[in-house]
């Protein structure tokens, strides 16, 4: 048997703590009140909070990396966290305020950049037609995600990651 | 019988204000009793310290100390109250890279944004009714990742060269 300390831990590693039911005791368990879930829903849907002034930051971030990127020729990997992250920031942010076309977009190309391991021209190119997208979709007001013009945008965009892909697969995958 | 979501306090730790005040509100609207809030990691280990929530919802990418250092600090300081609290991160990232990079760190469940109300109220209920067994080495303290390791078996498949 393992020596023990004297808290009752044992001396060496790895220690193991069995889970703590207290917070279930307390809580309870069961089902979810499905008229709660409704109320709660209700209101994400109907915040009236101008998401705008934040989604135009990080779009900004995304492009000034971007020009800082395209200014040097050697080891531009180290500059993709700085776009996926603030990427990334717009597709939570615009998702859980209703501007739905950009977070689509903007999905589909953080999942592209979370599997590229190269920062070359044409990923470069593709971030900048992404970037260019998200501001028209911004100054048209364009929410909907079913919008043929913000679909249009969607099918340009997949179209570049897909002959991205076809091109230089080499570059792809973890 | 439902849940008493009325007996639950939740500390909510994220940069955007906007996206803050939704997360917190809908917690609110879920019936939950207290709900703390914080802009950043520091912040929100100050009051997880002072206050001891029951669960905590943060970001993961935040300035000065994001998500996982706070994850780090909670799993590992001397002076933290509860080194086991349940931690839910809310994040834009959905690779499977992230999810392991997140549980590496000790985070208990991982919800991705953007998500909705019964999302976030099925991540309160799971870390509730699924509480962990935690395992400490010498350079991790966390949920143990056990459960999920047996899934990932790659030795030979018996049966299929029985066939």
């Amino acid at each position: 048997m393992a020596k023990k300390d004297k808290y009752g831990h044992r001396e060496s590693f790895p220690r193991f703590y069995k889970a703590d039911h207290e917070l279930q005791q307390r809580v309870g368990t069961g089902q979810l009140d499905p008229d709660v879930i409704t109320k709660a829903q209700d209101y994400m849907n109907n915040v009236q909070t101008d998401i705008m002034p934040e989604l135009r930051k990080y779009l900004d971030e995304v492009t000034g990396t971007l020009s800082e990127a395209r200014k040097i020729n050697y080891q531009r990997e180290e500059f993709l966290p700085s776009i996926v992250r603030p990427l990334m920031n717009i597709k939570s942010v615009s998702g859980m305020f209703k501007e739905l076309m950009i977070c689509r977009v903007s999905a589909f190309v953080l999942t592209f950049l979370e599997d590229v391991k190269k920062f070359d021209n044409d990923i470069v190119d593709i971030i900048e037609a992404y970037t260019k997208v998200v501001k028209t979709l911004m100054d048209l007001k364009i929410k909907d995600e079913t919008n043929p013009h913000g679909q249009s945008f969607l099918t340009e965009i997949r179209n570049a990651c897909k002959r991205y892909y076809d091109k230089h697969a080499e570059n792809v995958g973890r | 019988m439902p849940y008493k979501f009325e007996k639950l306090s939740v500390l909510v730790v994220e940069d955007s204000v906007p996206m803050l005040e939704v997360v917190a509100n809908t917690l609110k609207y879920l019936g939950v009793r207290e709900v703390f809030e914080a802009t950043n990691g520091e912040a929100g280990y100050s009051i997880y310290v002072r206050e001891r929530p029951d669960i905590i919802i943060t970001d993961w990418e935040m300035n000065d100390v994001d998500g996982l250092e706070m994850i780090r600090w909670i799993r590992s300081n001397s002076d933290s109250p509860k080194r086991t609290v349940p931690i839910i991160i809310m994040t834009g990232y959905a690779a499977a890279s992230r999810v392991s990079e997140a549980r590496d760190q000790g985070v208990t469940e991982f919800l991705v944004k953007p998500f909705t109300a019964n999302e976030l109220a099925r991540r309160l209920t799971y870390v509730i009714d699924h509480p962990r067994d935690f395992v400490e080495t010498e350079v991790f303290f966390g949920p143990d990742r056990r459960r999920r390791a047996a899934m990932e078996y790659s030795g030979p498949e018996k049966r299929s060269e029985e066939e």
